[in-house]
């Protein structure tokens, strides 16, 4: 910690605004009344209007972490393991938002001192060229540290970090539908595979014909939600099925739905709301049946939510899965109303997805992904042995672009 | 079907294996229990062998093959298990089979079908040949599941099994759901009491109730689980399992027939658990071959009705259980819970207050519970 480096900027950026008053400029209007014209500058509306917002979130992330660091070097601090790791873990988090200001901050100095030297007297061409070049050149970095600050101060999603449920269940198309969610949750694993993360089986019903009707997997590691969130919707599928004896095209389709781990006390069950069920099939049971019947069929009242948990060894574990997936789906509901809200209010192309929503259509006569959200196209038959990660970044880097829209829109109704 | 790789290989004959491989149809066992030594399931074998995942996919191919082509002929034939049952089975083998480390990769590929790296190794703790006759005698035989991994899990125990003890039932854990949810519910004090579970074959209500009384005992002197078998087998497997769960200082394991062992304790007992032979003698012979032909005998027949040994219970735990004392019982449905609720009401008068038939998941009456007065 340089205190007095940072006093120095602070004292500059004072400055700063005290020049910005000393011409008579307010933030907004700097960039439309434009004093002196800058050679190759490019004045940002954008720019102008989120700085003061941006400033004020910045300085208050630097005197967090300011502080936060202080108390790490606490000795009772240091002596509690656990409360050490969840300091030392909000002070990373911090890190490169600070270290980025400070860049900022420094850049924005000698832009200053920069443009200062230019509006001396007496210089002569060459130096005022070189000046010049500066200016441009600072300009750029500053307006690039500027967009990275804003990326780094929009807010997270809170689920981002959550493991999850993922169910995949077959829509329309019979047969062949089944067969289609069978070929998504294989695309799935090996999609964690590549993440390493782990998936587990949960509940499945097989279709006849192959696949699944419904099939549950959770998928656990790092930053699951914040990937998978993506792929909830409809997955439409046209080829040539396995049980079609004229080679004709059918369309059919599979729904997903991700659902973020929610734990106890986000979603409470009433016990009363739960009808608890096992899948004995036939007559005596007890010491009359040898078979792995552990299933459990539980059924919730209120929202008609029915779960059948099959993968587990004993009838406790596959209950308390069952649990486990009624949290999640009640807790998608929940959250879903929330962003359904937040996606209207903010028009929003890739939210975490309607329903009904149909949002990839998978041709294999073209070897060809369409994502409808991105209005773009992959390879199928990689796509299919998980490589989704292209589609992934390009919906979470639309749904950056959104927020980044939102937060300036939003600034410049509060201060227009 | 693949031919298995050495010749003269048959069921019940594996030769040249590191561990002693069961032999089918073990009905012939000593009756010492000095000479019973038990096996260790196959999920604890170190995983001292190996194959190559081109290898383990052939294995898994065939043997999900082989359990595809049954249908459902056994539920035709016994009521037994069908295609999807096996293959469930099958995955649970799987997970026994392979060491822990690199186990949820190997089973993602094996799901996958993703057939890169063929030559990889994989770590096994039995041989890859043991696998194609342990699963042929699964599905020829139909020599129970349990027996062929070594282990049921139970509740959230995983318990050590093998010929000559029975398979723990799903229907059972509920009678620990009563010790808990009725019996320290109501009377907490029995937490710290002296408990018998009758009949104990492989343990499982004994160290499910032991774990059950410490975490009621809140830290206080905990009680004692008694635990009975006639069966030596019976009583070696349940003491190794009590002694994996540590809890031999608290599950004391004893030979002998129903109350004979527990004279001792007579009058003094706290609670009376037991899942005795409840079947009539007539329908073994109509029961699925898993349980019928590989089960022991001795802990499924009750007699002509199969309330022989119940109704020898009710008429005994009276005069164990110490007064407040809690007794629960499995039946084998719906008649003989009434038969014996009709029993004590008529035979023993007065001696017991609070009794409940209670359903089990699959909504059959399926067990008898009360408390002495």
């Amino acid at each position: 910690m340089n205190c007095v480096a940072m006093s120095s900027t602070a004292r500059l950026f004072t400055t700063f605004n005290d020049f910005s008053v000393r011409r008579g400029f307010t933030p907004q209007s700097r960039c439309l009344r434009v004093a002196r014209p800058w050679p190759r500058s490019r004045a940002s509306r954008i720019v102008c209007m989120a700085e003061p917002y941006l400033i004020t979130k910045l300085e208050s992330a630097e005197k967090t972490w300011k502080e936060l660091s202080v108390r790490l070097a606490d000795p009772d601090v240091v002596s509690n393991p656990t409360e050490y790791q969840k300091l030392a873990q909000s002070v990373s988090e911090l890190d490169e938002v600070v270290s980025t200001f400070r860049r900022f901050k420094e850049c924005e100095k000698q832009l200053e001192e920069a443009k200062a030297l230019s509006e001396e007297e007496g210089t002569d061409v060459d130096m005022a060229e070189m000046i010049a070049s500066e200016i441009s050149s600072l300009s750029g970095q500053l307006k690039e540290l500027e967009e990275k600050l804003k990326v780094l101060l929009l807010p997270s999603d809170p689920l981002d970090a959550r493991n999850i449920m993922l169910e995949v269940r077959a829509g329309t198309g019979g047969d062949e539908a089944g067969i289609w969610a069978g070929d998504l949750v294989r695309m799935y694993q090996k999609y964690s595979e590549r993440n390493s993360w782990k998936s587990t089986l949960i509940s499945c019903s097989e279709a006849e014909k192959g696949g699944f009707k419904t099939c549950v997997i959770e998928v656990k590691g790092k930053c699951v939600y914040s990937k998978l969130k993506y792929e909830s919707g409809v997955h439409r599928v046209q080829r040539v099925p396995q049980t079609e004896t004229q080679g004709r095209v059918h369309t059919s389709t599979a729904t997903v739905a991700i659902m973020p781990e929610a734990d106890e006390v986000e979603v409470e069950i009433d016990p009363k709301d739960i009808e608890l069920t096992t899948a004995r099939s036939g007559g005596a049971g007890g010491q009359n049946v040898n078979k792995v019947e552990t299933a459990v069929d539980l059924f919730h009242k209120p929202t008609g939510i029915r779960i059948f948990c099959t993968e587990e060894r004993t009838q406790l574990q596959n209950k308390s899965r069952a649990l486990q997936l009624l949290r999640a789906k009640l807790y998608e509901i929940k959250v879903r109303e929330q962003q359904e809200l937040i996606r209207n209010q903010r028009k929003s192309q890739v939210g975490t997805g309607a329903r009904a929503e149909k949002i990839r259509t998978y041709n294999y006569k073209d070897n060809r992904v369409t994502d409808h959200r991105l209005k773009m196209n992959f390879e199928l038959t990689s796509f299919l042995e998980g490589d989704i990660e292209n589609a992934v970044q390009a919906c979470s880097a639309i749904e950056q672009k959104e927020l980044l829209e939102e937060l300036a829109e939003s600034v410049a109704t509060t201060a227009g | 079907m693949w031919k298995l790789r050495s010749s003269g290989l048959s069921c019940g004959v594996c030769a040249n294996f590191q561990i002693p491989f069961p032999r089918c149809f073990m009905n012939s066992i000593t009756t010492s229990s000095i000479d019973v030594k038990p096996k260790v399931p196959l999920y604890l074998r170190p995983p001292s062998f190996s194959a190559s995942l081109s290898e383990l996919t052939k294995w898994h191919k065939w043997a999900k093959n082989l359990a595809s082509s049954v249908g459902s002929s056994f539920i035709n034939s016994d009521n037994g298990p069908d295609s999807t049952l096996l293959r469930r089975e099958l995955n649970w083998l799987l997970q026994d089979l392979i060491e822990l480390q690199h186990r949820s990769v190997i089973l993602s590929r094996l799901e996958s079908g993703n057939n890169e790296n063929p030559d990889v190794s994989v770590a096994l703790r039995a041989p890859l040949e043991e696998m194609y006759c342990v699963w042929r005698q699964r599905i020829e035989k139909r020599r129970p599941f349990q027996y062929v991994v070594g282990c049921e899990h139970w509740r959230d125990l995983v318990l050590s099994v093998q010929e000559g003890v029975l398979i723990p039932r799903p229907e059972t854990e509920v009678i620990i759901d009563l010790v808990e949810g009725v019996a320290l519910n109501n009377a907490p004090e029995l937490a710290q009491g002296f408990w018998a579970d009758l009949g104990t074959g492989s343990g499982a209500i004994a160290i499910a109730t032991a774990r059950a009384l410490a975490t009621h005992a809140h830290g206080d002197a905990c009680g004692r689980v008694i635990a009975t078998d006639l069966s030596p087998v019976a009583v070696a497997v349940a003491t190794s399992n009590v002694q994996r769960y540590g809890l031999q200082d608290v599950v004391e394991v004893r030979k002998g027939s129903w109350f004979e062992p527990l004279k001792d304790v007579q009058g003094k007992l706290a609670g009376v658990l037991s899942n005795p032979p409840y079947i009539p003698s007539g329908d073994i012979s109509g029961l699925q071959a898993e349980v019928g032909q590989h089960e022991p005998i001795l802990a499924l027949d009750g007699g002509i009705s199969g309330t022989n040994d119940l109704l020898h219970l009710i008429d005994g735990v009276g005069s164990m259980l110490k007064p407040g004392g809690f007794f629960a019982f499995e039946t084998n449905g719906e008649k003989q819970c009434k038969f014996l609720v009709e029993y004590i009401e008529n035979e023993k008068p007065g001696s017991f207050r609070d009794m409940n038939i209670v359903s089990d998941f699959a909504g059959i009456q399926r067990f008898v519970m009360g408390f002495r007065r």
